[in-house]
């Protein structure tokens, strides 16, 4: 298992690498785009980098699957691009090789990632729910949560302008409450974003969490009526930058 | 930005964008309304000698988040730099948030612009102290603060300011001390450094409440 988290400050923007160190092949998920970090490392490592996945479609930074697909091409072997198809055609990136649906899932060697539709954020927004088949193909070992959950906060749902958020907040609710819950506590969190993102207004300042702590601290996660849960969430979120809206 | 996503943006390739470098003259020629001068060197370089028109964001992690909020998309961006090996981090920086659209950099800095004797712009800026001793004479300055709540240390802009917007008259505040600070005492990057980029945030973003502050140290009048 190879497994290695990019964090760059400023945009507090999380991705990640994840692979199989026996068959060469490494996953990058939601990758900036300046790529050059990713493709220095698969080198070093000595791995291929095989697949890209999006979480959802990003607000606040550009994607760079499509870049790294351009460029891994460019060697060659061009990475298969998957992205959450949930949100409809006009969410729907046009670089993804595959349109992703909930349950979908995609080996690695034997690293698998299966894809959990958790709206809110966006509408389309997926976690990447991550099993360690040679451990158990039943238990999952850790998530890539996107801006679903974040170490201490949810991600907000007002991104998309005032019709859209209190649909998203209800989505959220549902994703919280009922989409959530099977995670066991032990599974690892690995959220698109720290402290400082402008895509939450908790977020603490680690970097990973667990289910069982978030469960426990994470003020967003405790049950609440939905009107109530709804109104605390939406208080107080920073300003809505410019860059962030959907135009 | 999430539009630029759903649509799928453009490729860049191994070559990062804006590494032409301009001279002087070069920059001075290029000044027109499809252009815009970014200028990343400290805020306190920028308010004493800027090109005229130019925007001020200082090279820091903080860059793209301003960036992305306050420059256009549709215009080129020439970069005045603090020195040339400051530029390819600026340029990482505003292609992770879809500024692709950057022509170059001054190649010899702010010195070689002025060397020329083109056109230079200044900002006044004033230390806390020498606005609180403005604040105290006969006729006072009005202050306009156009931080958000939390910049100004409120939890949340809904908590609203430390005191009321309009005080009883005669009323009587401790000073300046939380309240107003100048653009060279806000600190962390946060603060618009030029009152160009300030007015555009304030025409863009959606929620930040702009408060009133009043003078009243040493018993001076409130200018509501």
């Amino acid at each position: 298992m190879f497994f290695h988290q990019r964090f760059i400050p400023g945009l507090a923007i999380a991705s990640y690498m994840i692979g199989d160190e026996r068959t060469k092949e490494v996953a990058v998920i939601d990758p900036t785009r300046d790529v050059d970090e990713y493709l220095r490392i698969a080198r070093d490592e000595g791995l291929r980098i095989t697949h890209v996945f999006e979480t959802h479609v990003h607000a606040d930074f550009v994607s760079g699957s499509a870049e790294l697909k351009a460029r891994l091409a460019e060697g060659g072997t061009a990475p298969t691009v998957h992205a959450s198809g949930m949100g409809g055609k006009e969410w729907t990136p046009p670089y993804a090789d595959h349109v992703v649906r909930d349950g979908d899932e995609v080996a690695i060697g034997s690293v698998r990632l299966k894809a959990v539709h958790t709206p809110g954020h966006t509408p389309e927004h997926v976690m990447w729910v991550v099993f360690d088949d040679t451990r158990s193909r039943d238990v999952p070992w850790l998530a890539f949560t996107g801006d679903f959950l974040f170490v201490g906060d949810v991600g907000r749902p007002d991104l998309l302008g005032e019709e859209a958020r209190r649909q998203l907040a209800h989505q959220l609710y549902r994703s919280v409450f009922d989409v959530l819950p099977p995670l066991p506590e032990f599974a690892e969190v690995f959220p698109a974003h720290g402290a400082g993102s402008l895509c939450g207004k908790a977020i603490g300042s680690r970097r990973s969490s667990t289910i069982g702590f978030e469960r426990r601290f994470n003020t967003s996660l405790k049950p609440a009526a939905e009107g109530e849960w709804t109104e605390r969430l939406l208080n107080g979120h920073a300003a809505r930058a410019a860059v962030l809206s959907a135009e | 930005m999430k539009k630029l996503n759903a649509e799928g943006p453009p490729v860049l390739g191994a070559e990062l964008p804006g590494q032409k470098r301009f001279t002087a003259k070069e920059v001075h020629e290029r000044l027109c309304e499809h252009c815009l001068v970014v200028d990343v060197r400290s805020k306190e370089a920028f308010a004493a000698a800027h090109v005229p028109g130019s925007i001020n964001i200082p090279l820091g992690p903080s860059l793209p988040t301003w960036a992305g909020w306050v420059l256009p998309y549709d215009k080129k961006l020439l970069i005045i730099p603090s020195q040339p090996a400051d530029v390819p981090g600026v340029v990482t920086h505003l292609i992770r948030v879809g500024l692709d659209q950057i022509g170059g950099y001054l190649e010899d800095g702010l010195d070689a612009w002025e060397s020329h004797g083109f056109e230079i712009a200044q900002l006044d800026s004033l230390s806390v102290h020498a606005l609180a001793t403005r604040c105290a004479a006969q006729t006072p300055p009005f202050v306009l603060d156009v931080r958000t709540g939390s910049e100004m240390g409120w939890r949340t802009s809904r908590d609203g300011p430390p005191h009321p917007r309009r005080p009883a008259p005669g009323a009587r505040r401790r000073g300046p001390d939380r309240g107003v600070r100048s653009p060279s005492s806000a600190g962390r990057g946060t603060a618009a450094p030029s009152p160009r980029r300030s007015s555009k945030a304030a025409a863009t973003a959606t929620s930040p409440t702009f408060w009133r502050h009043e003078c009243v140290e040493s018993g001076g009048a409130a200018v509501a």
